[in-house]
């Protein structure tokens, strides 16, 4: 974009060219640029679908500060999927408001789709996911990592996930015998 | 301006990174720093005891389990009654917050009945149940216990989904059904008096009716009548009579349907009938005229002369020629002129696949002159499946697809 247009003008222009596409771009983080389907930004991100309809989408890319690159792509990805995936019961879904709908299992495209990302990988998307309101998409990624921990000890989980265990010896005792009823198959 | 186009043309995915392999360098702790509502997300969707467990891995975790809606679920333990009932009060007292999912497969011990009365009907954490999974073990012999009558209406409002099994719907328990928000219905082998003419529902015990109100019912897994239904199925076949809220009558002698209304909203049928009648067949396919998939599954191969006699009247169904696109045929085949047909699946006993008799297929199923050149036809066995169940619970509560029968 030229930078000495007058500034009504390039506005001007600008909106008219964002009315008649069917894409938007969005900037990662790191200044990548990332082209998705409208229909299918505005249908799976509700925050997207705010700025679409709020008319502060950059035609040089909406800035999206929070995600990464790698993430946005995945993202962007997923959206193009979706939008390519019909009829799906995700698809279905979206019609059904989420809060009301009882969680829907991933479908196997889906699995498929998150089964093949990294372990940061796949904590970056579900930041993602939240950060833009992707309701379906924080389901997936949440369902992943829940498949990761189900049927494991603590210190297994603990493992997977790298996280510190920061009780002290007696509240750890404390927490065991309160759920001693959650271990009676150890 | 240079835009990156979506696909990944790196692939990072080392399978080490999955499983954390220890000799790497220890990845920083991801899973604690999300936000409390993703963490309460992944805690929710946790078997019951993994859920409550993950209080102990650090004081991040702590206070999530209780703060997040709790999944009860008690599916799983077979006759192992007292287990059943610990974890319901176990997880009850320890939690306190509402109970958003109810999974519960149980024996009809008394001990077990009156626990589950008094759950069903008293907690006030079930005020706002969004998934209730109830089913009795099979293994109880008939008649099926009943449903705790005022629980099913207790639930009725708030209820997304709910599967139903093995057990007996009084009338007054069918009567004082409404679901308002309803999206998916399960009923398996259970058995309903007489409520309404608006919906008949069968099982393996007795043929009697129910009464169910939806305005918003899309996907069920027996018997239905909402304006809104996609999928219907499996529709048990040896019956007096089968009303889909629309008088659809079947004279028990002929074994046919005769209509009085179509159902132009059903597009997903799936059929289990004893012996195959084209007749049924035909009629149902008359009954639903927009169906694109339609599953059937049969012991036997029925009247075969009768069978012959009605494939003329194949040619003039609407769904034939416009819109089944799908068919998936368990232990027996017919010949169709679908002309817009893409699959056809035949599932047959495992001997079947050795003998003499599948090199013939092929032209018994007369595939070189098929109406839709773009068909595609599969072969496979149904394997233990056919023996077991043809529909499991499982797959038969796994409506959160498109297409539940697949």
């Amino acid at each position: 974009m030229e930078v000495d247009k007058g500034k009504g003008e390039a506005e001007e222009t600008r909106k008219v060219a964002e009315a008649d596409r069917d894409t938007v771009t969005l900037k990662s983080s790191d200044g990548k640029l990332f082209e998705v389907s409208k229909e299918a930004a505005a249908r799976l991100s509700t925050v997207l679908a705010g700025m679409i309809a709020g008319g502060s989408i950059d035609d040089n890319g909406t800035d999206l500060k929070q995600i990464g690159s790698e993430a946005l792509e995945n993202v962007v990805d997923y959206c193009n999927k979706h939008a390519n995936s019909i009829p799906s019961a995700a698809l279905i879904s979206s019609s059904i408001s989420f809060n009301t709908a009882p969680f829907k299992e991933p479908e196997e495209w889906e699995r498929k789709f998150v089964d093949r990302l990294s372990h940061d990988a796949l904590f970056d998307l579900v930041e993602a996911a939240n950060f833009l309101g992707m309701e379906r998409l924080l389901d997936v990624t949440c369902h992943k990592i829940s498949e990761m921990m189900k049927g494991k000890s603590p210190d297994q989980i603990r493992e997977v996930f790298n996280i510190k265990n920061d009780y002290t010896k007696e509240e750890l005792e404390e927490i065991r015998q309160e759920l001693a009823w959650a271990f009676y198959d150890d | 301006m240079e835009v990156v186009t979506t696909r990944r043309k790196k692939t990072k995915t080392n399978p080490k990174d999955l499983t954390n392999n220890t000799n790497q360098e220890p990845d920083p702790d991801r899973i604690s720093g999300l936000p409390d509502c993703v963490l309460g997300h992944i805690v929710f969707l946790l078997p019951t005891t993994d859920g409550a467990r993950t209080q102990i891995l650090s004081s991040r975790w702590r206070h999530l389990w209780r703060s997040a809606p709790l999944n009860l679920d008690c599916h799983g333990f077979g006759g192992a009654w007292p287990a059943c009932v610990n974890l319901i009060s176990h997880a009850r007292h320890a939690h306190g917050a509402a109970v958003r999912r109810l999974i519960l497969s149980t024996s009809r011990h008394p001990a077990v009945q009156s626990c589950i009365d008094h759950f069903l009907l008293r907690c006030p954490a079930m005020d706002t149940l969004e998934e209730l999974e109830f089913f009795y073990a099979r293994s109880s012999p008939p008649p099926p216990p009943p449903f705790p009558a005022p629980a099913a209406s207790r639930f009725a409002s708030t209820l997304c989904s709910a599967s139903f099994g093995f057990c007996h719907f009084s009338k007054e328990t069918a009567r004082s059904l409404a679901f308002p928000v309803l999206k998916n219905l399960v009923l398996k082998e259970v058995s309903i008096s007489e409520a309404s003419l608006h919906l008949v529902l069968a099982d393996t015990f007795g043929f009697r009716t129910f009464r169910l109100v939806s305005q918003s019912l899309r996907s069920i897994g027996v018997v239905i009548a909402a304006p809104k239904l996609e999928a219907l199925g499996w529709l048990p076949d040896a019956r007096p009579r089968l009303n889909l809220g629309i008088d659809v009558h079947r004279e028990l002698k002929t074994n046919t349907l005769s209509l009085t209304m179509v159902m132009r909203s059903v597009k997903i049928l799936a059929l289990r009938t004893l012996y195959l009648s084209l007749d049924v067949v035909i009629n149902l396919m008359a009954c639903f005229p927009c169906l694109t998939s339609l599953y059937i599954s049969s012991i036997d191969r029925g009247d075969e002369e009768s069978n012959v006699r009605h494939m003329e009247q194949l040619g003039h169904i609407e769904c034939i020629n416009r819109h089944l696109k799908k068919i998936v045929i368990s232990r027996f085949f017919f010949v169709l002129n679908a002309r817009v047909l893409q699959l056809m699946r035949l599932e047959l006993p495992e001997g079947c696949m050795r003998c003499k008799w599948m090199e013939m297929l092929p032209g018994l199923l007369q595939i070189k002159d098929r109406a839709s050149s773009d068909a595609k036809f599969d072969f496979c066995t149904d394997g233990k499946r056919w023996l077991s169940c043809p529909m499991s619970l499982k797959r038969a509560t796994d409506l959160s697809r498109a297409d539940p029968f697949v």
